[in-house]
């Protein structure tokens, strides 16, 4: 019985996996978003949370700092200083202790690594190739989305071409829901790339220690920089270190000493250090000598907070997921159909003098009309805008294109249709907010918008919704559905 | 358990174990050719249809890797390693940072914080929101 009991006491994971996956469960707690298929709306997205969580996982609560800090480029500077100052704090604070504590790709990193296969030690080749992830910075995160802003358009270029969190996180949850299965028809080249990228990384990950941490992510080679400065973290005491290179070899990090731009600060190297020259920065060191007579009250003062913490740390979890559960942000489609009636409304047109007291009711044209839920924001958006005028262009007597804004950041509607659809064909006007006054807007909303742009909807002349799409589309898409309503 | 059982069972397990990541890594590679190969025209149908070929015992054999690594994952630690331990004088405990580093951290901290407040009050959180709260179809790779 006793060994019994010894068995089940040796089986107690390290504080480092514990709050791994704490912080895993809570940056997803929104975990009604993976019953219903959508991703969370509400206010806690204003906040980047530390690690590489896709913001358009079901259950992510907060934003990604990769993909906000991409946006961020072509949006207003105030959002490079948000952005900017939110990862700088990151990075001073904990350097990249946050990938060996706090992100949850990590973890699911250290898990695959769990299976027992042979595995690729590091050497020189690893060491070289840790030095990528910069170069992946430099391109993917700066350079391809700064030249893309100059043109006024959001270009996530890391996040479109290679985030496995992204893909795994955000895109397979959302499409195992059943609810999602239109989305099916938005896959293409890049869902197979991306795909195909992933099932890569996941499967390098079984054999290559921590792969995608080392040789590609951009986010860790950001917090890297940090590294030996940041406030909390490994540091090497060098008045200590008899350099036998035992924290190296044990290191599976491409360090080339504790605490440099690769370390983790997973802290593996420091019960190796025979010297404890491997010491926690901001950490107070433990007391080597305690006196006789206090022994008992330090082991109650430490069973008494350790309690305390992990009844406080599980009534924050528990009680972060029942907000979740039950907060109203999270909005799940009205379940619009080809065949139904267009829900109308009356929405006010936005022209290049900003936004006029003259409304449009999309269901009444009495044409064909061709509805784009659109947003300045969204690059896919604004990528196929020029096709819609095209359309409204060559079918001005027979079709009327609307082009509604969504009713959060609808401000930037009207410089941007100045700027570049002055004199276009296009209806361009404004969402209205709903009753909760989320992002999307209420006739979004009511004609099943579920939080994907864009959004477009083509409805015949009798206010009948004909063809709904939830994608971006070419000119020959616009032209087929168009020609196929007139016949 | 004998010795001897408990070793019959362990080779067992990890012959099973290997056989369990080898057809986990087919699946893998069929699910990969099959989307590949699929074409435009995804549909759950096709993508269903791909992995209903896959019997349960190989969702079997999946469901035991997995569990395995989680198993892992729980597991204690490896017990401290016995090294040369050097005598040590506690009293030269010298872990103080020197004064450069305590500065730079505290100007990029002050830097850090004050651009924060700064992209905080003039509305740059909401564009981070924009982003959030919309389905980022590029970033999933849908579209």
């Amino acid at each position: 019985m006793s060994k019994f009991i010894n068995k089940i006491k040796s089986l107690k994971p390290t504080k480092r996996k514990i709050i791994q996956l704490y912080t895993a469960l809570l940056f997803n707690a929104n975990i009604k978003g993976f019953v219903s298929g959508s991703i969370y709306q509400g206010n806690t997205k204003v906040a980047c949370v530390p690690g590489l969580n896709c913001y358009s996982c079901p259950g992510a609560v907060g934003a990604c700092p990769l993909g906000s800090l991409q946006g961020s480029f072509s949006a207003d500077k105030s959002t490079i200083f948000y952005v900017g100052g939110i990862l700088l704090l990151y990075g001073i604070m904990l350097g990249r202790l946050i990938c060996g504590w706090l992100c949850p790709f990590g973890l699911i990193q250290e898990l695959l690594y769990k299976i027992k296969t042979p595995k690729l030690k590091k050497n020189k080749f690893t060491k070289i190739l840790s030095y990528l992830k910069y170069v992946i910075l430099v391109v993917f995160v700066f350079i391809i989305p700064i030249a893309y802003a100059f043109r006024d358009t959001p270009f996530p270029a890391f996040c479109k071409y290679i985030c496995p969190a992204g893909t795994l996180e955000g895109g397979l949850s959302l499409l195992a829901n059943k609810v999602n299965d239109s989305y099916f028809s938005m896959l293409g080249p890049i869902f197979t790339w991306k795909f195909l990228l992933m099932v890569s990384i996941i499967v390098a990950c079984i054999f290559i220690f921590r792969m995608f941490c080392r040789f590609i992510c951009p986010l860790g080679a950001l917090y890297g920089l940090f590294n030996k400065i940041s406030f909390f973290g490994v540091k090497l005491d060098n008045s200590k270190c008899v350099n036998c290179n035992l924290c190296i070899n044990k290191c599976k990090m491409d360090i080339g000493h504790v605490g440099d731009h690769e370390c983790i600060s997973c802290g593996e190297c420091v019960n190796v250090c025979p010297t404890g020259a491997i010491v926690w920065k901001g950490v107070k060191p433990a007391k080597t000598k305690i006196p006789a007579d206090d022994i008992n009250g330090n082991k109650k003062a430490r069973l008494v907070t350790r309690i305390v913490s992990a009844v406080l740390m599980a009534a924050l979890l528990v009680g972060s997921i029942t907000y979740f559960w039950n907060d109203s942000s999270n909005k799940v489609s009205y379940g619009t159909e080809v065949g139904d009636m267009c829900y109308g409304a009356e929405l006010p047109i936005v022209t290049p003098d900003g936004v006029s007291e003259e409304t449009i009711n999309p269901a009444e044209s009495g044409k064909i009309t061709v509805i784009n839920f659109w947003g300045t924001w969204c690059t896919p958006c604004v990528k196929e805008l020029p096709y819609f005028e095209q359309i409204a262009t060559e079918y001005k007597d027979d079709v009327t294109v609307v082009a509604i804004h969504s009713s959060g950041s609808k401000e930037t509607s009207p410089n941007y249709v100045k700027e570049y659809y002055s004199d276009s064909d296009i209806i361009f006007a404004n969402d209205i907010p709903d009753e909760t006054d989320t992002f999307n807007g209420e006739y979004y909303l009511n004609l099943g918008g579920s939080g994907t742009y864009p959004y477009t909807v083509i409805i015949d002349e009798n206010g009948i919704i004909q063809e709904i799409f939830v994608k971006a589309l070419h000119y020959e898409d616009l032209k087929a559905a168009v020609e196929n309503i007139l016949k | 358990m004998t010795k001897d059982n408990k070793i019959r069972f362990r080779s067992i397990y990890k012959i099973l174990l290997s056989i369990s990541i080898i057809l986990a890594g087919i699946c893998l590679v069929i699910g990969c050719v099959s989307i590949y190969f699929a074409g435009n025209g995804y549909s759950r149908e096709i993508v269903s249809a791909t992995f209903s070929k896959i019997n349960i015992p190989i969702y079997m054999c999946l469901g035991l890797v997995v569990g395995d690594a989680v198993w892992e994952l729980i597991s204690p630690t490896q017990k401290k390693q016995k090294a040369f331990v050097k005598k040590v004088d506690d009293t030269k405990v010298s872990t103080t940072t020197d004064n450069k580093t305590k500065i730079t951290r505290l100007v990029i901290l002050g830097v850090a914080i004050t651009v924060l407040i700064l992209g905080f009050a003039f509305g740059g959180y909401s564009d981070v929101l924009t982003k959030a709260v919309n389905i980022c179809t590029e970033c999933i790779g849908l579209g």
